[in-house]
């Protein structure tokens, strides 16, 4: 039984959920909260364990272990049907032998509305997705971007206490996957739905959420906002998950203040702390400083930049233009005190085209 | 490939196909043509035109119970089977449970039984457990045949439903049941009414079972036909026949206008 500082003002609860599949664990300690109106994101590469968490809300897979709350109940073990969840499927499993009315009024109907409220409250939420005039429409006789929104106003139709979506925009082309986000969200927030949004695409999962669920074979990596698993990524798989990152990996050469001296194959290098960083590095343990590319400015080496630390040479490999940035790939040379000379690559992100570059970290 | 229409290969390919068209129909263009015959022995190329033996086999009191014994047992009989048929095939496509693929196969295996075996062996099995003959028997007996087939029937039509809609359904507070019926259902209709279908057939259609198992004072028509043939080859047996074949196509256009009538919705 959980306290009720645990589960007071959240919508949803997960604690210490776990799914073992005979000796594989599909889901290991998974705990969170999710509050009223708050889009929460399950990012993480495939068979992370994200869509059985999501299964596992809805009820479609049963917990090994652990505990799942909505409103305050505990449903771990109810039926799929009593948990007032409402999904939007991957492949939006529209119902083929019913029309786009009849498919958003399935849930209505199931909840034993009376028909004039059923017409009144499914022609509103056609309107809102903009299938007015598609009532009499079957699935099929729809494009694919017209299925998604009759399985998101299915879905929303019954005002559900959590909607889940299931990677909702995987199936569309790039173009309309962009706009759709947007909409999605703006939903979401005028109606102050609470929602969990599982996505392989953390750009996807940037652009919507509240807040990022990281996860990686099972287990939660990180919680936190765009900006925080961005800026300042607990684990090394959530630096390399999300974003682009350049890795430079060496030892504790010392401490000063809020950050942190390393020595690196490129040279000494001096970062803030994070993650695991927090506790006070002991010398020479092993440790890694992870830059953005956005982060590095990038010069030629003949300018005078005036940093005397952070700065490491090389050679620009790769220079992809990209409209609003140019993306670089520099080779840098590595710093005469280490004997392994391994020269690594840079990625940077600048405006402008250097041939050769000096980078200031 | 395209071939000119007197091109040697298509003459042939044409020639073949019209001998096996006739090979398959011979049976019932004679059964049908000598039904129409007016002498008393059942001759083809029949003699004369009447309608004598449509009276007279309208008019027998043996085909006509016998008719509505067959009717009645092989509605019971295709119902029946075509709901155990249906629970059977979704566990197997749905579930996966210990001793799945051998179920499957005991299910499937009436199919190369030999039907006389089969009718020995029930009728032993009957007896030790002292269950007389009854209509109820026949179709007990019969399900053993027509349940593989509505089982093999709906396992591809099941397959081609995608899982997920029943568990939108459930998501949308249909509970399992409510979800099987309201979605699920409408999806395999077309499998199901085929499998209603072929086990009507099958147990409207069946001798040997029936021989040994039905009640002796309740034959099914089947057994009314092989009994007349027996006595000698009188022409009513070939207007039973054909009125049969009738039903028969009737059966299949009905059927077959229900399924097109749902591909065009």
């Amino acid at each position: 039984m959980l306290g009720d500082s645990r589960t007071e003002g959240a919508e949803l609860v997960l604690d210490q959920l776990r799914k073992a599949y005979d000796r594989t664990l599909a889901v290991e300690d998974v705990g969170l909260q999710v509050r009223r109106g708050e889009l929460v994101s399950l990012l993480g590469p495939s068979g992370c364990g994200k869509t059985t968490t999501l299964r596992m809300i809805a009820g479609f897979v049963e917990p090994t272990s652990g505990s799942i709350w909505i409103r305050g109940r505990d449903v771990t073990r109810l039926e799929p049907y009593k948990r007032d969840t409402a999904m939007v499927f991957q492949n939006y499993a529209l119902f083929p032998h019913l029309t786009v009315f009849d498919n958003v009024a399935f849930g209505l109907r199931r909840r034993r509305m009376p028909s004039p409220n059923i017409r009144s409250r499914v022609g509103e939420m056609l309107e809102l997705l903009e299938l007015g005039g598609l009532e009499r429409r079957y699935p099929r006789q729809l494009s694919g971007g017209q299925q998604q929104r009759v399985a998101v106003a299915r879905a929303l139709v019954v005002s559900p206490s959590v909607m889940l979506l299931d990677e909702p925009l995987s199936n569309l082309d790039a173009k309309l996957r962009a706009g759709t986000r947007v909409e999605l969200r703006r939903l979401q927030q005028e109606l102050g739905l609470t929602a969990i949004f599982v996505t392989h695409d953390q750009e996807e999962a940037m652009a919507i959420s509240d807040r990022i669920v990281v996860m990686n074979r099972g287990r939660i990596e990180q919680v936190g906002s765009a900006r925080d698993v961005y800026l300042a990524p607990a684990t090394q798989f959530v630096a390399n998950f999300i974003g682009a990152s350049n890795t430079f990996s060496g030892t504790v050469a010392g401490a000063e203040g809020d950050s942190v001296v390393l020595h690196t194959p490129m040279g000494t290098l001096r970062g803030p702390r994070a993650g695991s960083a927090n506790k006070t590095p002991a010398a020479d343990a092993p440790a890694s400083l992870i830059v953005r590319p956005e982060e590095i400015r990038v010069s030629s080496p003949d300018v005078e930049t005036g940093l005397d630390t952070n700065v490491v040479r090389g050679v620009v490999q790769v220079s992809s233009y990209l409209g609003a940035t140019v993306d670089l790939s520099v080779r840098g040379a590595t710093a005469r005190s280490f004997s392994r000379a391994e020269p690594i690559m840079l990625l940077a992100c600048t405006r402008s085209e250097p041939t050769s570059a000096c980078a200031g970290l | 490939m395209t071939l000119r229409a007197w091109h040697p290969f298509r003459l042939a390919l044409g020639l073949i196909s019209a001998v096996g068209y006739l090979f398959l129909l011979a049976p019932i263009i004679v059964i049908a043509g000598a039904s129409f015959g007016s002498t008393q022995f059942l001759v083809f190329p029949p003699q004369g035109f009447s309608l004598r033996w449509y009276e007279e086999a309208l008019g027998r009191a043996d085909f006509w119970s016998g008719f509505q014994i067959s009717v009645l047992i092989a509605l019971v009989a295709a119902v029946l089977s075509t709901i155990i048929g249906a629970l059977a095939a979704v566990a197997v496509v749905r579930h996966r449970f210990f001793g799945r693929d051998l179920i499957l196969a005991l299910f499937l295996s009436p199919l190369i039984l030999p039907s006389l075996v089969l009718a020995v062996a029930l009728l032993l099995m009957f007896s030790a457990a002292r269950i007389d003959p009854s209509p109820e028997r026949l179709i007990a007996a019969h399900l053993v045949l027509c349940v593989p087939y509505v089982i093999r029937t709906l396992i591809p039509v099941l397959q081609r439903v995608d899982p997920s809609l029943e568990e939108a359904a459930q998501n949308l507070g249909a509970s399992s049941l409510a979800a099987f019926w309201l979605v699920t259902l409408p999806q395999i209709r077309p499998g199901l009414v085929a499998g209603a279908f072929f086990a009507f057939i099958i147990s409207f259609d069946e001798v040997v079972l029936g021989v040994f198992l039905a009640p002796a004072r309740q034959p099914t028509l089947p057994i009314q036909i092989y009994s007349a043939v027996q006595f000698g080859l009188d022409p009513t047996v070939a207007a039973v026949s054909t009125l049969l074949i009738v039903l028969t196509l009737v059966l299949v256009v009905v059927s077959e206008a229900l399924l097109g009538v749902r591909r065009l919705g």
